[in-house]
């Protein structure tokens, strides 16, 4: 009986694993080592050794592309957690028509990211620039994508729109976990506002906030659809993600090999980063 | 098998054009000139659609067959002259014809400017043949010219940028050859060619009796005459990314940092090539001297 219920496990395991080995961890190998070639993505490639790890740390488009995407992901995640936080909140309470503004604010997230992009990029072109024109904003009277120095909060402004909805979603469902007497025994002790918020419903939501800042930082780490559709790195090769310059450079650019070992450095930053925080997280969690 | 190449100038929207001046500049001055008439009379002369990196190439291109030697990578592997002395007059007159562009030619991208151009919104379009189609596909009534970029000071050094557009190429290791090249020779058949020609404005490479479209009028005499060089360009690594450098160096008009960092990542990006091409110039002899 034991024996059986192994194989059935094993038999449900196994081709799902063979799958992941084949699709994931032998590309993954494949990457390291192209990585220590000269590879162009065609032709013959000769063995360079650690050169382009080398070049890596001395080429100042992937330093640029580093702190672009790191400044994009800690801004992004500060700005969805937040805005997301205070829409839980708002959609959990009791108002009118609850089902409905919780699916309305749903909706960006079943939209592709591609088709948000692009029309974003026509509101930023054409609209914003009309509209601050209109009521005389001189700040805004050019593309905020035309602006090497400004272009990222374009970016930023999408991912968070759309990345939002999840967010909030995670968040509604941590509060609904929240037992009512909790807050009763808050009332008999005078919380309110603030208080209420800081001493009884968020330590009661840190695992869901955890997962929530996980999972926003390794997507905003891994930002592209967004810049493909919106400044394609520019301007100035301002907005140019870790992500968009590994594949362009690599599959279009001729820099298979490099950018392969580009590739390793980040996904070696990324686990280090998602260990640290779901260590850092897992330490505050409190259980009732 | 080449098949076609696509010439790069600048097009003209003949309507527009020919209300205001009728003589084709034939030099870098009465080119500025002839903006500076245009925009007097409230007239955008050029349209630009900076924020796809790739057209910053387009003039770039056009302007350096005429002001820089056509074997400038090569010299330059070589290590006998610097893109800082060979390119700074095209980088400095390439920034001299940003005022006569759109305030913002950063916020536009190829189709944007393809638009509004094709809607009458700039007299001309410094851009390839090969963007006729599409700017037709918006205004088809509109009546096209494309001309030479000129950039010296004397009409003499007028050269048109002209390199192949589209080449087919059979692998050694191909097992259907015979297939293949009867693909080939559909392809290459004068009516197809021909038919090619016009729907795509391109200039064929094969000789023949062969019309060409009417928006390449104005680049006849040197298409016939055969003063035509290639796209500097097309010598340019891809991971370089030239093109975002020079959207760059538009930004920030900064002509000097722009060349010191074209003579530094060339070298870098073209170590392969450059080490290879001293092994065989140092075992065969160099081709060029």
């Amino acid at each position: 009986m034991k024996d059986e219920k192994k194989r059935t496990y094993l038999l449900i395991t196994i081709p799902i694993l063979a799958l992941f080995i084949c699709f994931n961890t032998i590309p993954l190998l494949r990457g390291v080592y192209y990585s220590f070639t000269n590879f162009r993505g065609f032709g013959s490639y000769d063995w360079v050794g650690l050169r382009n790890y080398i070049d890596l740390f001395t080429d100042a488009r992937v330093g640029k592309s580093y702190w672009f995407t790191f400044k994009l992901a800690v801004v992004t995640t500060v700005v969805v957690n937040v805005i997301s936080m205070l829409m839980a909140l708002a959609l959990n309470s009791r108002i009118p028509a609850k089902s409905f503004f919780r699916g309305a604010y749903f909706l960006p997230n079943i939209l592709g990211s591609l088709v948000v992009g692009y029309i974003f990029n026509y509101f930023f072109t054409y609209i914003l620039p009309a509209f601050a024109q209109m009521v005389g904003i001189d700040a805004l009277k050019s593309s905020l994508l035309s602006n090497p120095s400004a272009a990222w909060i374009g970016v930023m402004i999408v991912c968070a729109w759309q990345a939002i909805a999840m967010t909030t979603i995670i968040y509604i469902s941590g509060l609904q976990t929240i037992p009512a007497d909790v807050y009763e025994a808050g009332d008999i002790d005078g919380a309110t506002g603030w208080k209420k918020f800081r001493y009884l419903t968020f330590p009661l939501i840190v695992p869901f906030f955890s997962i929530n800042m996980v999972l926003s930082i390794k997507n905003f780490l891994m930002v592209f659809d967004q810049i493909v559709a919106l400044t394609k790195g520019g301007p100035a090769q301002s907005t140019e993600s870790i992500s968009y310059l590994i594949y362009n450079n690599g599959m279009s650019g001729g820099q298979f090999g490099f950018q392969s070992a580009n590739a390793v450095i980040f996904f070696i930053v990324i686990v280090a980063i998602s260990a640290a925080q779901m260590k850092l997280s897992s330490r505050k969690e409190e259980q009732l | 098998m080449p098949l076609v190449a696509n010439p790069a100038g600048y097009l003209n929207n003949t309507e527009m054009y020919h209300q205001h001046r009728s003589e084709i500049p034939q030099t870098w001055e009465e080119l500025l000139a002839l903006c500076e008439q245009i925009k007097a009379e409230g007239i955008l002369p050029f349209y630009f659609g900076f924020k796809d990196t790739w057209t910053c190439l387009a003039p770039w291109n056009s302007m350096a067959v005429e002001l820089a030697p056509a074997n400038t990578a090569k010299l330059v592997n070589q290590g006998q002259t610097t893109f800082a002395v060979e390119y700074r007059e095209l980088a400095e007159k390439y920034l001299q014809l940003l005022p006569y562009g759109p305030d913002d030619p950063f916020a536009y991208g190829y189709n944007d400017a393809c638009t509004a151009f094709a809607r009458g919104e700039s007299a001309m379009y410094p851009i390839g043949s090969y963007a006729a189609p599409q700017i037709l596909s918006v205004n088809p009534d509109l009546v096209l010219d494309s001309f030479v970029m000129p950039a010296c000071s004397s009409a003499e050094g007028n050269v048109l940028n002209s390199g192949i557009d589209l080449l087919f190429a059979v692998s050694a290791d191909c097992e259907n050859k015979e297939a293949a090249y009867e693909v080939l020779d559909f392809l290459l058949a004068d009516e197809n060619l021909q038919q090619y020609i016009d729907a795509q404005t391109a200039i064929p490479c094969k000789d023949g009796d062969f019309t060409l479209p009417a928006i390449l009028d104005g680049m006849l005499e040197y298409i016939q005459a055969g003063k035509m060089l290639d796209y500097q360009d097309h010598y340019y690594p891809s991971e370089m990314a030239v093109d975002a450098q020079l959207q760059t160096y538009l930004i920030q008009q900064d002509t000097d940092a722009f060349l010191a960092k074209f003579d530094t990542d060339w070298l870098r990006y073209n170590r392969d090539i450059i080490r290879m091409a001293q092994e065989y110039e140092a075992a065969h002899g160099s081709a060029g001297q």
